[in-house]
Order: structure tokens, then C-alpha cells, then sequence
């Protein structure tokens, strides 16, 4: 038989608890919505913690996926660096000698192909020793006289320089077009160039060292006709408006080394300078 | 001590529930029935206000709304049970009636009918699940316990 419902005071309470319930829903809503709003930040800060701990998880997670990427990345290029040292470390060394050299001359029609230098064989400065701005290669000495010498700049029509690609290791043979840019001649056309990688001397081309700044790609256009990629490259050094260069010279008496460092075997042309340039 | 547990619970319950799709079972519905089936009165209807409390806020423009219906449901089951001593069915029919109370409910007081697939399934799922419920939350809450 069913207890009569209201009679208990268990009853009144429960039912008082249930017509507040329904009192709630006549409360105006304004009034309603700023009330639940502290009890919703203390019911619901369990589940808040709880999605922001996630997010951490997974954030570190993906963070610790890219650092473990970043390391193994940095042991094959350290062990590449320190392969690249020992066979370094293996071959004769030879010290190099930085010889500063104002330019006092250029060529008159294109300011760009010939740089008259005031340092001669008296400095020590001998033909086909390669001529350096801080930007990179300015190209060649190509004859001495006792104070001056005649740079052969990388933009003159006769230039050829041997370059590395940085990012692929690709080598080519860099020369210069008629707008003061270099172009690289018999890349393969399955070679890897991208427009803004680092291109530096190969080391392979007899005058330069391996390793200094060449240029960086500008433009490789996509010519299906071509036998080969034609890659532009812009130089780092601006010839046309260098100051100062230097030249990189042997010590006296040391012989250059073989190989990739240095071999010169390029026969300076018989040109005459004279002390001092023409006009002065 | 095992009411403020089985509040615990209700609030553990909610927790979930506010984390997951309507699709899925009333999971606060279904602790408040096996509470109720063993708590008293008062306890039942406080029981049921504090979880529909807990759900209001989530819907905070239709406060009192879970609070009305979880509050009745629990008051209605405490009373309910003495008609049906631990028949197993029991359990069934109540679900089933606090069902059609909350749907009711949402639908002329709160957010609205959430569409006859989620209520379907939403429904069919708390069902199926009611047995095991008070099977685990019996277990869990209720034995070894000393009543009062």
C-alpha cells in the first residue's frame, strides 16, 4: 500500500527541492545566466584542466617528435662535420695569407670584368691566386707587376668558376652572362637547384679554395627544350662597386696543396702593367 | 559518508556526460536512478537537483530545467521503489519513465528535442546500459555499506 506521499517531512523537503527547480525556470533569463556563470567556472574547472593538461600532452609530444627529428638531423650532420675534419686534418695544411688591396683601376667600359689593385709580387702577390671581398668571390689575379696587379673579376666574359651547391652538394661550372649575373653551364637537368640556395666555390676548378661564397641561385626556369638546367645565380660580391679586396695568398716557399685546396694551373696571359695605372 | 560519495559520483558521472556526444547513454541519469533506489527521500531529490544542477550550467539560458526534472526523477524513483521491491525490471521501467520525463522536459522547458536519431539512440543505449549500472553501481556504493 502507498504511503501517503506529503505527509513525511522527507516529503515537504523533497518537493520543496523539486518547485525550486521549477522557480528556477521563471527567474529572468539575464538574471539566470550571471548566476550560473561562478558555478559553471567551479562545476566545469575539473574538465577545463583536463583539455588544457591534454593540449600540454599533445603539444609536448609534437614537440618532443620534432626535437628527436632536430637530433638525428644534427648527429648525421656532426658526423658528416667530423668526417669532413678528419680528412681535413689528414692532408698537408697550409696557411693561408689575407693580403688587403684597395682597387685603383677598373676597366672603362664595363667597370665590371677588370680590377687594377695597387699590390704587386713585392707583396707577394702572384697570378692566378684567387681576390675575395667580404661578400664573397671577386675572381682571379690574373698578372703582377712590382705594386699592381690585374683581377680578373667572375663577371668578365672569359671567367669560369667551379661552384657547390650548399643544400644539395650538386657541382657546376658557374659563368657570367651579359647581365651581371652568373649562369651555370651543364647542370643536368635532373640536378637539384632551388631559387635561394647557397652556391660556393667547388674547390675542383684549380684557383679557388674550397668553401668561399660564390652567390645564391635567383632563378631556375623551367625550359622542357633545354639540354640542361639553366640556373641563374647572383654574386655575392658587388665588383662593380668594391673598394677593397683581398687576395689569397701561399706563404713564401710553401707549396700550394693538391686537390680539392688549391692547384694552379691556369698560365697567366702576357700582359704588362705598369707601376703605376694610366693618368695617375 | 555514502551520500556524499554517491554525490561524488553523480558529479564524476557529470563530468563525463558534459564531455561526450548526446549520442551516448544519460550516463547521470542512470547513476541518479541506482542512487535513488537506495536513498532516501530527501537525499534522492537533493541528489537529483545537484546533478541537474551540474547539467544546467552547461545550458546556463534553461537554468532549472535538469534541476526540475533529476530532482522529481529521483524523489519519483525513491518513492517508486517500494512499489516494485528489487524487481529486476523495475529498474527498466524507471529509466524508461525519466527518460520520457527529460525529453519532455527539454523539449517544452529547456534547449529543445536535439532530433529523433540522437534521442533514439541516445535513449535505447541508457536502456541497454541500466542493468549493468545498477549491477557495478550497487556493487561499487552500496555493498558493505551499513544503513542507517
Amino acid at each position: 500500500m502507498l504511503r501517503p506521499i506529503v505527509t513525511a517531512w522527507q516529503d515537504r523537503a523533497a518537493w520543496l527541492v523539486i518547485v525550486l527547480g521549477l522557480a528556477l525556470l521563471l527567474v529572468p533569463h539575464r538574471l539566470r545566466i550571471s548566476a550560473a556563470q561562478p558555478l559553471q567556472t567551479a562545476l566545469l574547472a575539473p574538465l577545463r584542466l583536463s583539455t588544457a593538461v591534454s593540449q600540454s600532452l599533445h603539444d609536448a609530444r609534437a614537440e618532443n617528435e620534432r626535437l628527436s627529428l632536430l637530433a638525428v638531423r644534427l648527429a648525421v650532420e656532426n658526423a658528416r662535420l667530423e668526417a669532413a675534419s678528419q680528412t681535413a686534418a689528414a692532408g698537408p695544411s697550409v696557411g693561408l695569407v689575407l693580403t688587403g688591396a684597395p682597387v685603383i683601376g677598373r676597366d672603362l667600359t664595363t667597370f665590371e670584368h677588370w680590377l687594377i689593385i695597387s699590390r704587386g709580387s713585392l707583396h707577394g702577390i702572384r697570378p692566378g691566386e684567387p681576390v675575395i671581398t667580404p661578400d664573397g668571390v671577386c675572381g682571379k689575379v690574373i698578372a703582377c707587376g712590382p705594386h699592381q696587379s690585374l683581377v680578373q673579376t667572375l663577371l668578365a666574359p672569359e671567367s669560369r668558376i667551379a661552384v657547390l651547391n650548399i643544400r644539395s652538394r650538386v657541382p657546376a661550372l658557374a659563368r657570367p652572362d651579359r647581365s651581371g649575373q652568373l649562369v651555370l653551364d651543364y647542370a643536368p637537368k635532373e640536378s637539384d637547384f632551388k631559387p635561394g640556395d647557397t652556391l660556393v666555390t667547388a674547390g675542383i676548378g684549380t684557383v679557388f679554395p674550397k668553401g668561399l661564397r660564390v652567390g645564391d641561385v635567383t632563378s631556375v626556369p623551367d625550359r622542357p627544350e633545354a639540354l640542361f638546367k639553366p640556373v641563374t645565380i647572383r654574386p655575392f660580391a658587388d665588383v662593380s662597386r668594391v673598394e677593397r679586396v683581398f687576395v689569397i695568398s701561399l706563404p713564401e716557399g710553401a707549396q700550394p696543396d693538391t686537390g680539392a685546396v688549391w692547384i694552379e694551373n691556369t698560365a697567366p696571359p702576357e700582359v704588362t702593367i705598369p707601376d703605376q695605372p694610366a693618368g695617375q | 559518508m555514502r551520500t556524499f560519495v554517491a554525490f561524488v559520483l553523480l558529479y564524476l558521472l557529470f563530468l563525463v556526460q558534459a564531455s561526450v556526444t548526446p549520442w551516448w547513454p544519460d550516463l547521470v541519469l542512470l547513476g541518479l536512478i541506482i542512487v535513488s533506489l537506495h536513498e532516501n527521500r530527501i537525499a534522492s531529490a537533493l541528489a537529483g537537483a545537484f546533478a541537474g544542477l551540474c547539467l544546467d550550467v552547461t545550458s546556463p539560458a534553461f537554468m532549472g530545467t535538469h534541476l526540475f526534472t533529476l530532482a522529481a526523477t529521483g524523489y519519483g524513483v525513491a518513492v517508486l521503489r517500494t512499489v516494485f521491491y528489487r524487481a529486476r525490471w523495475a529498474t527498466f521501467l524507471f529509466t524508461a519513465i525519466a527518460l520520457a520525463l527529460k525529453w519532455a522536459a527539454d523539449g517544452l522547458l529547456g534547449t529543445g528535442l536535439p532530433g529523433l536519431p540522437v534521442m533514439l539512440v541516445s535513449s535505447f543505449l541508457t536502456l541497454l546500459l541500466a542493468p549493468l549500472a545498477e549491477l557495478s553501481l550497487t556493487g561499487l556504493l552500496y555493498h558493505g555499506w551499513q544503513t542507517a
